[in-house]
This record gives C-alpha cells, structure tokens and sequence, in this order.
C-alpha cells in the first residue's frame, strides 16, 4: 500500500489503520463522479448535531518520541490519533454530508493550519475544492507544510515556515481529495484535510460533539471519517427549521 | 523476382528464423557500456551497431556522460567494463569460375562459420582518459590477437571538445565505420579496392577499415554536429620505412549534420575525407632478406572523396540513407615494376537502414549497393573494366530481446559481388552468399 | 536484380515520407512513445512509472511521471512544470543520478518525448502550468554577500536539514522521505556539482519552487530576492568546484 510506504516501520500499525481507513474514504468520496455543487439561498436549513462515540476502548498509545530540536518541542508529545473524552467521544473525526449537491456558500474565510509546539493544529478538518489555507508557524524552528494526496501520495505544495510568526496563504487542489499533510522536517507532525465539493462538513470537538448547519431539508447519508478508526456512515433526515440529532460510532482499529 | 517468389523467400526466412528462436537461450550478462549507464542498446545505436546521434556524440566524449559517474571510482561497484561479443551463423557460398587445378568450377559450400570472439572492454580511467581494449579471435585456429586497444585523452586544451586525442590501434574515422555495419557477408569494396594488375602484386594492400596504429585528433561542436578527425598512422601491411612514423600515413575527416525541425528529412549530414597511405618500395637487405624499418622510396596511396547522409522520419526510427563516394589511386612503382603507370578507380556505395516503427525497434531492415569502377589500370594492356565490381547487400535484423545487459538478435542476409574478368581465363566471377546468424552479447 | 532493389528503395522512401508527413502535424505523442521506448524506457519504464528495469538497482530512482511532479521547474510550488522546464532537465542533466543529458537529441525528438511523458498525468490535461517564478538578475558574487548569505542561512534554518556546515547532516537529515516512500537525504552542499544545475539562477530557482516530491519547501513566502541571492552566492562559497569556475571565468553549467 502506498500509504504504508511513506511510514517508517515504528508506526507501521498506525499507518495500516489510516491507509484502511482511506481506502474505506475513498470508496466513500473520493471516487465518486464530480457532480457540479450549486450554490443557493438556504432559507429554512436544518441543522445536524451528533457526536461520533468510540466503541470499545481506545487503544493504547504511547508518546511521540521527539527526535530532533528537543530543546524546543520537548522530549515527547503526547499521541492524539484517538482523543476519546470520558463518556467515549472521539475528536478529530470528519463529519460530512454524502450527495448533496445544492445549498450554502463556500466559507468565506480560509481554513487555518497552525504549526504549534512541533505538531498540527487542528488535526483534521473538512475543505471545500479550491479553498484558501492560511498556514502559520507560531515556532522557532523551521517547519515546513507539505501536504500530498493522501491517495497517491503526490506533493500538492510544499512550504517552509522558516520562522516564529510567518504566515502564507495557499490554494487547495480543485478536485477533491484527501490531502495528508506532513512536515518533512519533523516526521511525526501529520494533518488530514478532507477536501469535499460543498461546504457541508464538521469536525469533533475533543467531547466528539459536532454540528452541521443550514442543511436544505431532506434525508442524507451522514458519513464520518477518522485517520486511524476508519469511516461509517448514517442516514439523517433534516426537517426544516429543526435540529436533528445523530449518533455515530466507530470501532477502534 | 516476382510477387510469389518474394512471398516464398520471406515465408523461408520465416521458417529459419523459428527454426533460430528454438534453438537459443538469451544470454543475460553485461554489455559494458549499457549496464554502466543503465541504458538499453537502442540509446546508442539506430541499429546495433550503427551508432545513433546519442551514440556518436558519448564516443566523441569519450565514452563520458559526465555526470560524475564515468571513472572507475564514480561508477557503480558493480560495474565490470567486459562484454563479449559472438555470431554464430549459417553461411552459404557460392562463387562461379573459380581456376582450379581441373579448370574452370563453380563451388559452393555451406555451414556454421568458424565463428571467433570479441571481448570488449572499455571504460574510463580517470575523467576525461578512457580506453578501449578488444581481444578478437579465439577460433578454432586458436588465434588471439587485439583488435583495437587506444588510450582516449578529452578535453587537452581549456576545457574544449575541439582537442581530444586518441593513440593506439584504433579505425580511423571512416564515413561508414567498417567495425559498426550491418552487413556480415561483406566488405565495403571502397574502404578495400586497391587498383591491380592481373596476376601481380600491389604493396598497398590496406584495407582503410582495418584498424591502424596511429594517433588520432578529433574536435566536436557540443553535440557532435560539426567534426573533424586527423590522423597520423602507419600503412600496417609495410614492411616499415626508415621514417620517423614508420610508414607515415595520413587520414582527416570533416563532417557536419544539419537538422531540420519540421518536414519529412529530419537529419542531414556531409563530410569530405581524404587518405594518404604511403609505402616504401626500396628496403636495405641482408642475405637477400629486407630488413624491418629500412624501407626508402615512399609511395603513395590516396583515397578522397565525400559522403551525404540524410535520415526521413523520426530520429527514433529513421530511414536512413548513406551515400559515399570516393576516388583512388596507387602510385606505378606500388605495383614492383608489373604496371606501367598508376593505377586509379572510383567507387563508392549506397546504404540503407531502416528502423520501422515497430514496437521498442526490434527490426531493422538493411541494404547496401557497393560500385568500383577502375579509371586507369595500372597495366595498359589490361582490359578497361578488369576488377569493375558490383556488389549489393539485403538483410534484416530481428532483436528478440534487448536490455540494459545484453542483446539477441536473429539476422538474416543475402549478398552478391560480381568482378570483371579475375575468373578463371579472364571470365567474370561471381560470388554469391546467404546467411542466417544469431548475434548475441552480453 | 540492381533495378529491383533500387525500385524496392525508392518505395519504401516513398511510404515513410508519406507516413512521416502525417507524423509531423498530428503525430508527436505517437512519435514521442518512439524516443521514449528508445532511450528512455529502460528507467522509466513503459507504464511512466519509474519502475524500469535499471530502475531497482539505482540509489536514486528513476522520475514517476505519473503525479506530474518534478523537482526542477521555474513554476512554483504545486504547479506543473513547463514544457521547457522539462527539456532543461533532458539538455542538462542531473548531474550524480543516471540522467545523462540529451542534448545530441534533435530538437524534434525532444520536444516529441516531452508530449509523451506528460501523457502519463493526467494533470497536464487538466491543468496549466503557473506562471513562472520570476528570477532577477543576479548581483554578482562577493565576498560580502557570502557573509550575508551565511546569515540567510542561518535566520532561515537551512541547517535543520542541510546541517550548519552545509554538509546534509542537520537534525532532520534522517528518515527524510520522498513522495514515492524512498529515503534520501539533503544534498551535500560542500560537494561540487549541484544536482538541478551549477547556474547561480538554477540554485535560486530551487528556493524559490522548492524541490516537488521532496522534503525540499519553497521559500518563494518567506525569502526576499535579495536575501536569496545572497544565500545563492553563500552555497556557491560551499563548494569546492564554484571557485574554481569562478577562476576560469565559467559561473556555472561547465560540465
């Protein structure tokens, strides 16, 4: 498997799980024939709220083993592949609507990607095609942002971040795409970024909470993606004006 | 030939061909060059062993890509600079009015060729000194002898293409290299032909194609579109002349290609050459016997002319067209008082290579039309056409397999030489030939 | 029999100069798959994708067309190359790698294979190149903006890769990969030769368009035309071969 390639063996288990778990996004998304999003007023859109929950216990995780600048990004870093709060809830899932092909506008503001204390923030986040990411560095040492199909692995860009405070706004492709974002210069720092074609998409919280809003009234497949646990998807009915709730779980893999 | 014959020969080559393919196993070793460089065959050659542009330009370097891989410290520890080279072939031949002790026959006589060996090995010493060594022989005579062996030295002066220098035994810069042609069944008349008398002896005897002991200047533009050679060597079939040089001959070669961007002819090229052999006719002896390297009375051999290249279609698979000509003369005293002036002739030949565009090239098709036609006979009395020679060449040429290590090839050729009045009482004599061969190295 | 065989000839003339008349307006992939197969398969590979068979026992592996991403382009980060981006790397080279250069090509079969190795992405259907990065003119070299260029190189952490004596041994000089998952490592800048072209220009272009399907970033954000320069001329003061060249009067390319 590709994916498995561009992993060193100490995370070989892990990056088993994200290549499974893109092979299962790309049955989900990415493949799908690109049908032209329309844009329209959402008058009376509903809104989606859920929480996508763990089931089982989270695998055990050890801490990241800093290897390089140490003095500044500290010895270890905690592993945030499964944030599971007390009652189960799991962050950093990617949660979007399937076949939707008309309502509300792209976000006007461009996504944010920080390099902070030699790790990504946030760790995942949906994009729409074409969207501008606005990646910033907050550390001393030289980052750099290099984000690649995470289905071929081919470079999208690569930017340094050479100092504390520099900040460069870049396009996303105009196909979607799960895009990996990796910085070479320190290995273990990765992002995910879910490229869609509309803007209907949400990410956990650390209580694994979400929500989707200005949804046009109708019944969705409400999918859920996450780097190492995998996707799984929910039918959702949204009614006007209302709020539907939702609840999705994923097995730790 | 009519339409049905030419179908019934091509189902005959057919048939050998398969009957060829059952009978060998790719070799898979190491041509030298190709493994080196990780480059196929076909990078160097239109048609191995014809060179390409790619080709003549990295033997005009030296055999140097210059990409800091060349030496034998840069190169891959792997690499090993011997190839070897066999053919071993069916040949049939035929030759009409041939004097024999029970007069005038016709013969012919067929079987595998008592096929001998190249060994070849090159490489790069050090940047920008590279060498050749190739060992030949290794018949069923048991003879070894070295073919070539030279010391390449590039880039002499600041760093220019325009001064490299080669010394040893080496084929001087022919128009149509002699060591890199298609046909096996035979020679080129024009680098060989010596005007003679019947019955006599000539001391010019050199075939220009034959490798000479010399020392070689060659310049090149970058891309070894504009070229020249000169060459100092010693006639090797003297007895050797009490000179400096011993048996002082001279050889220059000037060629330039010309490309064009659009239209069917993609590459031109035109060139002058010229040889100047010369040969001691008086010798100092002892009890009779010459002594070696006391020869006098330097004679000379010349040869000139031009050549015109033209390639149609893409560089990649051409049809390419060579069309030399030259003139020749061997001075009166070369023929030891049997002629009773010099002797001169013209000849030249017409060759054709194509490169279908089959798949990864794996054909090539090949004729050549030599001509010799004498102007002077050295002997007055002889008749005006005595030794006139036409010969032509058909074949062609399929790669089973090629790659970065080694090269099979099945050939399959038919020749014809006719000549003037050299059969038994005078009569014309014709030798015909046809070859089937499997060409292998690795 | 002579009368024959020349007629034979003058057919055979006949049928390629028809069939190459029809190449020359319509048929330059078809004649580009030609030159590839030629001289560049055993590499690449027939599918494009780097995996020829030469391709296993090299240490630094043949390009894969099929992402459309290659190190040396004038465009920037992301983009495709240019056409003439592409017969820069055939004319010159890469220096250190199997690539030799193709410049005893014609012109013909170069620009026909560069139409057949963009027929491997499917990019360059979909996409057009950006615009390329504009390089000006470079000031010159002096011993001053060397001094300059090791402060460049030291406020931009070149050393966290290429290593603070340039010699690619920085902190993040391990477990660097490429897109294909092969390890490398930085270029050793005291070396000699530099891989994408000794041109003062050719190593400003690599910080500005980075080096695509490597750790290499672009600098274009962060790095003044002026700053770059001066690093430009404080990596030339790394290698041992900038000097001499210097002395002969050759800035770079000399090959």
């Amino acid at each position: 498997m590709v994916n498995a390639m561009s992993a060193g063996g100490r995370l070989h288990g892990r990056v088993a799980r994200v290549g499974i778990a893109i092979v299962a996004l790309t049955a989900l998304v990415a493949m799908r024939p690109v049908r032209a999003y329309e844009v329209a007023t959402v008058t009376n859109g509903g809104s989606i709220e859920g929480v996508v929950t763990l089931s089982g216990s989270a695998p055990a995780t050890t801490p990241i083993k800093v290897t390089k600048n140490q003095d500044y990004c500290g010895q270890a870093i905690p592993d945030p592949v499964y944030t599971v709060d007390g009652s189960g809830g799991l962050a950093n899932v990617i949660v979007f609507l399937k076949d939707i092909t008309k309502g509300k506008a792209a976000p006007t503001e461009p996504l944010a990607l920080v390099n902070s204390k030699c790790m990504f923030s946030p760790r995942a986040q949906g994009a729409m095609v074409s969207e501008q990411v606005k990646i910033s560095s907050e550390d001393t040492v030289l980052h750099n942002t290099h984000p690649q199909n995470a289905d071929t692995n081919a470079t999208i860009f690569n930017v340094a971040l050479p100092f504390k405070g520099f900040s460069v706004t870049k396009p996303l492709p105009s196909m979607p795409m799960m895009i990996k974002v990796k910085c070479d210069a320190h290995e273990w720092m990765h992002a995910w970024i879910m490229e869609l074609d509309h803007p209907y998409y949400a990410t956990t919280g650390a209580d694994g909470h979400f929500t989707i809003k200005d949804v046009p009234p109708g019944t969705y497949t409400l999918a859920v993606w996450h780097e190492a646990a995998g996707a799984n998807t929910a039918p959702v009915t949204v009614a006007a004006g209302q709020t539907t709730k939702s609840k999705i779980t994923l097995a730790a893999k | 030939m009519t339409r049905h014959g030419s179908l019934r020969v091509v189902a005959q080559v057919a048939i050998f061909a398969i009957v060829m393919f059952a009978f060998i196993s790719p070799a898979s070793a190491i041509p030298a060059f190709a493994r080196k460089y990780s480059l196929r065959c076909t990078a160097c050659h239109e048609s191995w062993p014809v060179l390409n542009d790619f080709g003549r330009n990295f033997r005009d370097n030296g055999y140097q890509l210059r990409l800091g891989r060349d030496d034998t410290v840069t190169a891959d520890p792997g690499y090993w600079p011997v190839a070897i080279h066999v053919a071993p072939s069916y040949v049939y031949k035929k030759v009409t009015n041939q004097a024999t002790d029970q007069g005038n026959k016709d013969l012919g006589s067929g079987g595998v060729a008592d096929a001998g060996m190249d060994l070849l090995t090159a490489g790069v010493l050090t940047p920008n000194i590279s060498f050749l060594v190739v060992p030949t022989g290794f018949a069923s005579n048991g003879n070894v002898h070295l073919e070539s062996y030279w010391a390449y030295f590039s880039r002499l002066i600041k760093n220019s293409d325009w001064f490299n220098v080669r010394v040893g035994q080496f084929e001087i810069d022919l128009p149509a290299s002699s060591h890199r042609n298609l046909e096996l069944t035979d020679s080129f008349l024009l680098y060989a032909y010596h005007p003679s008398v019947p019955g006599g002896t000539n001391l010019a005897g050199y075939d220009m194609g034959a490798n000479q002991r010399g020392v070689e200047i060659v310049g090149h533009d970058a891309n070894s579109l504009t070229r020249y050679t000169a060459t100092i060597f010693t006639a090797h079939d003297s007895l050797g002349s009490a000179n400096g040089f011993d048996s002082p001959s001279f050889y220059g070669h000037l060629q330039k290609y010309f490309r064009f961007n659009d239209g069917p002819v993609s590459q031109a090229e035109v060139g002058l050459w010229g040889a100047l052999a010369n040969y001691p006719t008086q010798y100092l002896t002892n009890g009779g016997v010459p002594i070696a390297g006391s020869g006098s009375h330097l004679q000379s051999s010349t040869r000139y002319g031009m050549e015109a290249n033209i390639w149609f279609g893409p560089l990649a698979a051409p049809l390419h067209l060579d069309l030399v000509y030259g003139h020749g003369s061997d001075k009166k005293d070369l023929f030891q008082g049997t002629a009773d002036r010099s002797g001169s002739f013209n000849g030249g030949f017409l060759e054709a290579i194509w490169v279908p565009r089959a798949d990864l090239m794996h054909w090539s098709v090949f004729g050549r039309y030599d001509l010799i036609r004498n102007q002077t006979q050295p002997l007055s009395t002889a008749p005006s056409n005595f030794n006139d020679q036409n010969q032509w060449t058909v074949g062609a040429v399929y790669t089973i397999a090629y790659s970065i290590r080694d090269e099979v090839a099945l050939h399959a050729e038919i020749s014809s030489d006719k000549a003037k009045g050299v059969g038994y009482g005078g009569l014309d004599q014709r030798t015909d030939s046809i070859m089937f061969g499997v060409d292998f190295v690795y | 029999m002579f009368y024959r065989v020349a007629q034979s000839i003058l057919l055979l003339v006949g049928a390629l100069l028809a069939g190459s008349a029809v190449a020359a307006n319509t048929g330059d992939v078809k004649t580009g798959k030609l030159v590839y197969e030629r001289y560049c398969l055993s590499c690449h590979g027939a599918q494009g994708n780097g995996q020829g068979e030469a391709a296993e026992y090299m240490s630094i592996k043949p390009r894969d067309y099929r992402q459309g991403t290659y190190k040396w382009r004038s465009t920037p980060s992301g983009s495709l190359p240019l056409d003439s981006d592409l017969e820069h790397t055939l004319l010159n080279g890469l220096y250190g790698t199997y690539m030799p250069t193709w410049r005893a090509l014609d012109e013909r079969s170069r620009r026909d294979v560069i139409a057949y190795i963009k027929t491997f992405s499917p990019r360059f259907g979909t996409e057009k190149p950006q615009d390329p990065i504009i390089i000006p003119p470079d000031p010159g070299y002096s011993v001053a903006s060397v001094a300059r260029g090791d402060a460049v190189y030291k406020k931009y952490n070149c050393a966290q890769c290429h290593g603070a004596g340039g010699q690619g041994d920085g902190p993040s000089a391990h477990e660097l990969k490429d897109d294909w998952g092969n390890g490398l490592v930085p270029y050793d800048l005291t070396k000699g030769h530099v891989k994408c072209g000794d041109k003062s220009t050719d190593i400003y272009r690599v910080f500005m368009s980075g080096l695509a399907g490597t750790p290499m970033p672009t600098f274009a954000d962060s790095l003044s035309p002026v700053d770059a320069w001066d690093l430009v001329h404080f990596i030339q003061s790394l290698s041992p071969l900038y000097a001499k060249n210097m002395a002969s009067g050759e800035t770079g390319g000399a090959r």
